[in-house]
């Protein structure tokens, strides 16, 4: 980088304008869905998969993964998902649906949108974690275009047991016999390898990054986070996330030499929790302003640090997959006992908030109460006495991460208001 | 007619002075959220296997734990057992088939701890390794159960609660057969209650009244009048005001998809095979909810009830928030009217005024009633 560069990424850094770095995501997300759109004029197969999928395996098998959460995520951030979650209405999908997948039908039917909307599928691959919805998203999407359509179970319950590991494992091989069938590519044990340690190594720099915003002032805020996640969410088990979060890593850890935050004045240490308003992320910037930086969100901190181990590929993705980054979490936090059989979803869910706030000593909490995610919204009032209880002052809001008909500027912003003076005390 | 519906009502109604009851013989009782509980396993422990269900009072208590967003039977459910309605009850046992259910399942072992409180995973599909899997599933339960209860579940005991399941099925498949003929001899009002009470006694007692109805009913003189034939599909309908409703309306109910209904009864566990393998089977193979994959073979199996029980229109109850239900929604609407099938969707919240109901309802039945002549 040239000494004017640098300085230009600084200003912008000092500007409170998030990491110079984490702009080139612009760019990956434009080549994502260019290549995409490339691929299947080729004649490449096309694969639409649910974010948490193993894509680690597509990719070895030369399927192209595109991901209509995220593209529905990226429709609200331009403002052009209304339209979509209209259309998807007037065909009789309730208004209570999922906004996701309200938007996604809306442009499956539509048509359009930005960067040229989605490739058609020749495949769809739903894997079973997180939540039910998804799997009712893709039956509606595999009528929409008549192609086959794949489900991957996740055991829910007893997931540490070794037969719901082998069960996962199982499919995993079945779905790779169906894509050897679908095209004629046969799986090569060694790309495989290839894309386990490629996961590896994203999982380790990610693992640091979520370390490094520990440090005061916070050099990572919620903006970059939410945004380089992109890179795993969709080229997990390729070169683009190691190359790009090590640039990402190279810029914070700069960053902390020099002493500077992504929010100038960095007064407030926040945590941010659930799926974000994606048609609001200048709610980060309001929040900056006001002196306050997101320096962690639970959203972020599961999954990605999933350490893999090249000998045991499969089982390696059964363990990211299924727990969902529990394995390593239960590593780094064992006075936690996550893996005890009598602890919920909620127990764990909340514990580990409660060790994140302590960890990155934050001053208070926002809690996003989202419509369209019930399995990340039911708990929410437990997160926030779980919080509360330490003495850490809780904002809870009520919106939605892609309708922005159930959001009120006014009303969030009267009670963010209320907050800081809270804070402030 | 010594036995009536208002029998079965009573029995509903009264479920939790028996509950005290029964646990003051020294029994123990589990509560169960879902009819894709394995509740054979459950008996053939010594426990009874108690549906939870809701009411039709407003909601207070649950309010605070729990977003708007959340469909109402399941917030009168937590709301009911945080009110101490459920404190007699020794333990849980779920499955995990909507998102919702899951997550409060959670919220309940935190204000409402038991005993015991277990969750199964259930595989989408119906390969062989889902078989397996779930075969594994069952096999985790009943050794916590064994656990539990200090004691082997021996295929013996498995066989005996099939037996007991399986009569009490078929019973209740004679009763819907009732309803072929014109008049039917029971409204569906009627069979709905029954079914309902069957959820929350034990079996034998209520196979006992049972077989004492169906001996009776064939005399009844009282049968509802020959209406439009009509098939209700939802979920749980916790406030049964609402099948009056329809059947005040110029309508009567003689088949239904509901969770409440057939689809708890329907398919019987096959006596021929080892009793677990064929529990699981049972359970993997049934009439599918909406939170069980593919949405085809729910819509093949509602055509199915349509020619059997010759209906002529269907009414679908949703009740606000239920995910699972509302995504098969247009595609049901869709297949069914390129079928010929005239469908009518309702959608209750908890304690739903019935008038507005009831003028839909008639305005449909009127145009079926039109469409005949």
């Amino acid at each position: 980088m040239t000494e004017a560069k640098r300085a230009e990424a600084r200003a912008r850094v000092l500007a409170g304008k998030g990491l110079q770095t984490s702009r080139d995501v612009r760019e990956i997300v434009a080549q994502h869905y260019y290549d995409a759109h490339n691929a299947k004029n080729g004649g490449k197969p096309v694969a639409w998969v649910t974010a948490l999928s193993p894509v680690e395996l597509l990719y070895v098998m030369d399927i192209i993964p595109v991901f209509p959460e995220n593209y529905s995520a990226a429709c609200a951030a331009i403002q052009a998902a209304p339209p979509f979650l209209e259309a998807a209405e007037s065909k009789g999908y309730s208004r209570d649906l999922c906004s996701y997948v309200r938007c996604n039908i809306g442009h499956v039917i539509k048509g359009g949108g930005p960067l040229d909307g989605l490739p058609k599928p020749d495949l769809l691959l739903a894997t079973g974690n997180v939540c039910y919805t998804r799997v009712k998203w893709w039956e509606v999407l595999s009528h929409y275009f008549k192609c086959p359509l794949f489900f991957i179970d996740v055991p829910t319950a007893g997931e540490y047991s070794d037969y719901a590991m082998k069960y996962f494992v199982s499919q995993l091989e079945d779905f790779t016999t169906f894509l050897e069938k679908q095209t004629g590519n046969r799986l090569d044990e060694k790309r495989l390898k290839e894309a386990i340690e490629l996961s590896d190594q994203a999982a380790m720099l990610w693992n640091e990054l979520m370390e490094y915003r520990k440090t005061i002032p916070c050099p990572m805020g919620m903006w970059d986070a939410l945004t380089d996640m992109f890179v795993l969410v969709t080229y997990v088990g390729t070169k683009i996330p190691v190359v790009f979060l090590e640039k990402i890593r190279d810029e914070v850890k700069d960053l902390i030499k020099e002493g500077i935050g992504v929010t100038p004045n960095e007064k407030y240490r926040l945590l941010f929790d659930n799926i974000p308003p994606w048609f609001n992320l200048r709610l980060i910037k309001h929040f900056q302003n006001l002196g306050a930086s997101f320096v962690v969100e639970p959203y972020t901190q599961f999954v990605w640090s999933s350490r893999m181990d090249t000998s045991k590929p499969l089982h390696s993705l059964a363990v990211k997959y299924v727990t969902l980054g529990l394995v390593d979490l239960d590593k780094k936090y064992p006075h936690l006992k996550l893996k005890d059989p009598n602890k919920t979803g909620f127990d764990i869910r909340a514990a580990l908030t409660v060790e994140f706030a302590k960890e990155y000593k934050v001053d208070g909490a926002v809690i996003h109460w989202n419509k369209s995610c019930k399995p990340m919204s039911i708990g929410e009032m437990e997160i926030r006495n779980a919080l509360q209880e330490l003495g850490i002052p809780v904002l809870v809001f009520e919106g939605d991460m892609v309708d922005e008909r159930l959001y009120s500027d006014e009303q969030v912003n009267a009670r963010i208001d209320a907050f800081f003076e809270m804070l402030g005390r | 007619m010594k036995t009536s519906a208002s029998s079965f009502r009573q029995l509903y109604q009264n479920r939790n002075d028996f509950l005290k009851n029964w646990k003051k013989q020294g029994k123990k009782v589990f509560g169960y959220f879902c009819t894709y509980t394995p509740e054979e396993i459950i008996y053939a422990s010594g426990i009874l296997p108690f549906r939870i269900t809701a009411d039709t009072v407003s909601t207070t208590l649950a309010d605070a734990h729990l977003p708007d967003f959340i469909c109402p039977f399941t917030r009168s459910c937590f709301d009911v057992a945080l009110r101490g309605e459920y404190k007699d009850i020794d333990g849980y046992v779920s499955t995990y088939t909507c998102d919702t259910i899951r997550n409060v399942l959670w919220l309940w072992n935190r204000y409402i701890p038991a005993q015991f409180m277990h969750l199964i995973s259930f595989p989408s599909g119906t390969t062989e390794k889902a078989f397996d899997f779930f075969l594994k599933e069952l096999l985790r339960l009943k050794g916590r159960l064994e656990e539990f209860c200090g004691m082997d579940i021996s295929n013996q005991s498995l066989s005996k609660a099939i037996k007991v399941y399986n009569e009490n099925r078929m019973l209740l498949r004679k009763l819907y057969d009732l309803r072929k003929g014109n008049p039917p001899l029971i409204s569906g009002t009627e069979a709905v209650e029954i079914v309902r009470s069957s959820m929350v006694v034990p079996k034998e007692e209520h196979t006992t009244l049972l077989k004492q109805f169906m001996s009776e009913v064939k005399d009844r003189t009282d049968f509802p009048e020959e209406r439009v034939r009509m098939l209700v599909s939802g979920s749980f309908i916790q406030d049964i005001g609402l099948l009056q409703t329809i059947e005040n309306s110029g309508g009567t109910i003689v088949a239904d998809d509901l969770c409440l209904g057939s689809r708890y009864f329907w398919d019987r566990v096959d006596v021929n095979s080892e009793p677990l393998k064929a529990i699981a089977k049972r359970y993997l193979s049934r009439v599918k909810c909406p939170c069980r994959h593919p949405p085809e073979d729910r819509l093949d199996y509602i055509m199915k009830m349509i020619k059997e029980f010759k209906v002529e229109g269907v009414i679908f109850i949703l009740q606000k928030f239920c995910d699972t239900h509302f995504f098969d929604y247009p595609f049901m609407e869709e297949k069914l009217k390129e079928n010929g099938v005239p469908v009518l969707f309702i959608e209750v919240a908890h304690l739903t005024p019935m008038g507005p109901i009831k003028t839909r309802v008639e305005a449909f039945i009127e145009m079926l009633t039109e469409m005949k002549t």
